[in-house]
Formats: C-alpha cells, structure tokens, sequence
C-alpha cells in the first residue's frame, strides 16, 4: 500500500516536471522567448534589453532551475500582459472553470447514465439504436459548433438566453454548460452501456434472474453497483479532459473568465510567464484529478472484490 | 489464427461483413463521397479562392433571398460549397498524416516494449502515460504559437503528441502474439528478433490497430478545427473546417449558414469516419473491445 502511494506520488511529480520541462524547452529553447513576449516591432536593442532584464540570456538549465526554485515558493513572477502576479491572476480565474467543468460532468453523469442503462436493458431494440446513435453523434460534433448552434438558435432566434457573458443567472449560464456538457453526454452513455453490458453476463447477475428477480431490481440493487467503478472514474477523468481541453473552447465563445479564456489570451500576447504558470497549474490540476480516478478505481474495486 | 488468411478470402469476408452491417456501409458510403468531393475540387482552386464582394454574404439559392449559389457566399463573396469541400482536404490531411506518424511512432514503441520487455518497457510505459497526463491542448496551442501554424507543424505537433495510444495498443497485441505457439517455433528454426517482429508480430497485430487509426483520425480533425477557429492553428490563405467556422462566427445573427453548414460538413464527416472506425474495430477484435 505504501509502496503504491509512494509510486503514484513520484507519478505525480514526474507529470509535473515533464509538463513545465516541456514548456520550457519550447518556450526558450525552439524559439526566442524575447521575441514572442516583445511586440512585433521591437528593436533588437529592446529586445536586448528585456533578455538581460529578465534573466533570459542565462543557460537554459539556470533558467529551469530558478523557474522550479521560484515555483516551490509560490512566486511565479508578473504577468507582462495583465500585471500583477501571474499565480494569483490564475488562482483567481480557476472558480469559473471549476464551476462550469462540474456542473457539465454533473448533468453529463445523469443524463448519460440514465441513458446508457436505458440502453443497456432495452439493447438490441429500436430504444438502444437509438440511444446509441445519438450517442456517437454527440461525440462526433465540434464544441466550438455545438456552442455557435446553441447561440444561434437559442440567443439570436428564439431570445431565451444571452449570447455570451458570465455571471451567475440562468439567462448566462444554461448555454456554455450545455456546449460543455453535451458530448460528455454521449461519451458517458457509451461507457455506460458498455459497462452494464459486461456485467449482466457475470454470474451473480444471471443467478439473481435465475432467483426471479425482476429485471429493474436486478439492474440497479447488482448491475449498476457493479458497472459504477467504470463509469466514475470515466467522470473524474472526463473532468480533467474538459478543464484542459473544451473548457478553452466554450470560455472564448461566451466570453467566461476562466482558466481556457485566460489561455488563449496569454499565447495571443506571448505573455510567456503567464503561460508557463498556467501549464503548472492545469498539469497540476488535471494531475490531481487523474490521481483522484485512479485511488476512486483502487477504493472502488476493492470494495466489490470484497462483497463479490 | 496461426497464420494470416489469403488476400482472396479476406477480401470475400470484408465485403460480407460490409453488407450485413447497414450502418457501416451508410458510413464508409458518406465518407468516401466527402473525400471524392474533396478531391474533385482540386482543379477548382481558383475558382475556390475567388472573392467577389458583390456577391457576398448571399444566402444559399434555395432560401428566401437573392441567392444563386448552392450553399450561400461568406463575407467575401466565396462559393461556401466550394470552400467546404476544400477545407474537408484539408482537415483531413492534417488528420490522416498525423495518425501516420502517431501510428508509426507508436507502434514501433509498443512493439519494441511488447518484445523486449525490461527496461525499455519500463521506460517507454513511463514516458507515455507522464505525456498522457499532459494538457495535450494546451501544449498543441503553445508549439503553434512559437513554430507558427500550418499544416506540417500541426502534423508534427499532433503525432509526437498521440503516439501512446498506439503504443499502449501495440504492446498489449505485442504480448498475446509473443505467447502463442508459432512464436516459439519461429525461434526453435532460428529467426532473430528482427525477423520475428516484421514476419509474426507486426502482421498480426496491425489489421487489430486500423480501427484505432480511424477513430484517431476523426479526434484529430475535431482538434484542428477548434484550434484553428481560435487562431491557434491554420490560418488563411489555407482553408479548413475550423477557418470557415471562424469566418461565420460573427455573422451569425446575418449570414448563419457560413457556420452553420461548416459545422454540419464536419459532423458528417467525423460522424462517417468514427463509424467506420468503430465499426473496423468491433470486427477485428473479436472482443469488442
């Protein structure tokens, strides 16, 4: 047991210095840090300048260093584009994010598993051909089309929400979690479905039919509690993926001051120190919650092993 | 399965399998008209290209409206069809190339990991699952700000940074192959381990892996038009799915259909491919993994 936590904790920190290795190789190392911070029309003697101002002109490794020796104490330096400190402009943004990743992976967990389960005790019929095709469809549409067709047909046209902007009413609300949420939808009512699917031919579940239990019982008291490790860990994951990944999408389209907007802002303006502290704090993030599935997947498997 | 089926065979069974599952036809059928469509705009260029601001943001011809084009202009009187039709060549090099060069990466990775086992396992399993923890989207955007976009920079940036899945998958197939029979038998004869890689293991393990290709390709095009509807990806005089989304999103109150019908192509098109892929997948493992 230790030994495993030791192992996913070294885990941990590799992810985290790959990550931030990685950034730094290509932020100093393939290209000139000066020239994609510096507008376009600098002069070389600006240019010069802000290298030796910056520390930029010390080897490579010296630079990694610091920037690590500096990270452990929480200074990641000043954001050239918004001012400030960079970890506090992050940190400040990271609720919005964190609300919107959770509330999408919520509806995403109960629609798609009612779905799925649907599915998976009707399959074969019309009702999981169905189901199952509106799930590969929704895992097949572009978050940024999703979010543009919600707008235009539910801010433009019919007037029911706001186009973009954040705050915290339904009128700004219901429509970035929807283009966040929808094709986690279909993604969890796949692994759902497969996941009953593999465990109604177990055993305990074909004796428990065999006891006469009605199908209903036998789906929820055996089948659900048994397909759930699966299908939570696929959640916790997905939350990581979405934080990282679509979430950069839907904040740019309405416009939400989380973490992806701040992204895509920091890489227009080759802000490169914001951008650096943002990679550490969404590996860090995305890494926590990978960390989470993994001993959620350990806790849960353990638990059935042991009831059988 | 000891050895490989005839070609003559394996084509019979390809094509009954093909006819008796309706979706996969449906989907292989969309998929190859689109790539078709694609293709046979190639000598359109110009024409593709031709901006004509008096024609712009008309409405495709069969809407209220002084349309005369098939899908509508943008908003620089450009043929939208036409557009469309190039961008899903383009979106789909990016994509194809790059699973390419995952697959080829990958593979040999998990070959390499699967047949030697030891440290080049341990350390090959490593890397990839620390590079699977990445922020994968984030990175992609980084590398495109500082090497500029484009779509050989997309390739590049796309297969270094999805080569686990296929290695993962490779070396899983890898270890099965290693433990049947022929494998011990190919070695009693005296086959190195060259040999028994190129003539056993990777023959049977790739037709397992094509499926996974697909369903790659169908990821990747999805990534390419997100981050090029962000500007972090290709950006004009190129013309791809993502670029046309952009072109439309501020229109959207006036000339809907520029979006609306980008979108639409790229559904049709990931849609067609996953299917396909899917459908690959299910019938050359026979677990259904």
């Amino acid at each position: 047991m230790a030994k495993y936590v030791l192992a996913r904790v070294s885990f941990f920190g590799m992810v985290i210095l790959g990550a931030t290795f990685v950034v730094f190789l290509v932020l100093h190392g393939l290209a000139d840090p000066a020239r994609i911070a510096l507008p376009i029309g600098s002069t070389d003697e600006e240019v010069d300048t802000f290298r030796d101002e910056m520390g930029l002109n010390d080897p490579f490794l010296v630079q990694y260093l610091r920037f690590i020796a500096n990270a452990l104490q929480g200074d990641f330096n000043n954001s050239l584009w918004l001012g400030g400190s960079n970890i506090d402009i992050v940190l400040d943004r990271i609720p919005v994010t964190l609300v919107l990743a959770l509330v999408a992976i919520g509806i995403a967990g109960l629609v798609g598993v009612f779905l799925g389960m649907l599915a998976a005790l009707r399959a074969g019929t019309w009702v999981d051909d169905v189901i199952s095709g509106i799930g590969y469809a929704l895992t097949s549409i572009s978050d940024v089309w999703l979010s543009l067709v919600l707008i235009l047909v539910f801010a433009v046209n019919l007037h029911w929400f706001a186009t973009s902007g954040f705050g915290l009413d339904p009128r700004l609300v219901v429509l970035p979690v929807l283009a966040l949420a929808l094709r986690p939808v279909g993604q969890v009512t796949q692994v759902t479905r497969a996941a009953m699917l593999g465990v109604s031919k177990q055993e305990y579940a074909i004796l428990a039919r065999a006891k006469g239990m009605p199908r209903l019982r036998v789906a929820f008291v055996h089948l659900l509690k048994n397909a759930a490790p699966p299908i939570l860990t696929f959640l916790v994951y997905e939350m990581g993926r979405l934080f990282a990944g679509t979430a950069v999408v839907v904040e740019s389209i309405f416009a939400w001051p989380g973490v992806g907007s701040l992204a895509v802002g920091a890489l227009e303006r080759g802000d490169i120190f914001l951008i650096q502290t943002l990679v550490v704090v969404v590996a860090v993030i995305v890494a926590t919650l990978n960390l989470f599935a993994d001993v959620l997947h350990m806790i849960l498997d353990r638990r059935i092993v042991r009831q059988g | 399965m000891n050895t490989a089926p005839s070609s003559a065979s394996a084509t019979r069974a390809f094509l009954r399998d093909l006819r008796s599952r309706k979706v996969a036809l449906v989907s292989f059928t969309v998929l190859l008209i689109l790539v078709a469509a694609s293709i046979a705009v190639i000598p359109l260029a110009d024409l593709t290209a031709k901006q004509d601001i008096g024609m712009r943001l008309q409405p495709p011809a069969w809407l209220p409206g002084d349309g005369t084009t098939w899908l509508g202009t943008d908003q620089l009187g450009r043929d939208l069809g036409l557009r469309l039709m190039a961008g899903i060549r383009t979106s789909l090099t990016v994509g194809v190339l790059a699973v390419v060069l995952g697959f080829v990466l990958g593979t040999a990775a998990g070959v390499c990991a699967g047949f030697y086992r030891g440290w080049p396992d341990r350390i090959l399993g490593v890397t990839a699952d620390v590079q699977l923890s990445f922020p994968s989207l984030l990175v992609a955007m980084l590398l495109v700000r500082v090497l500029g976009g484009g779509v050989t920079t997309l390739v590049l940036i796309f297969g270094f940074t999805s080569w686990m899945l296929y290695m993962r998958m490779a070396r899983s197939l890898t270890l099965t192959i290693c433990q049947a029979s022929y494998m011990d038998a190919a070695r009693a004869i005296g086959a190195g381990g060259v040999r028994q890689v190129f003539s056993h293991v990777l023959p049977n393990i790739l037709p397992s892996m094509v499926g996974i290709g697909l369903l790659e390709i169908a990821r990747l095009v999805l990534a390419e038009s997100s981050m090029s509807f962000l500007g972090l990806g290709l950006s004009p005089p190129a013309v791809s799915l993502g670029i046309v989304l952009a072109d439309g999103r501020g229109y959207l109150e006036g000339a809907w259909w520029i979006s609306t019908f980008a979108g639409a192509v790229l559904l049709l098109l990931v849609l067609s491919v996953t299917l396909s892929g899917r459908w690959l997948q299910e019938r050359s493992d026979p677990l259904g993994r």
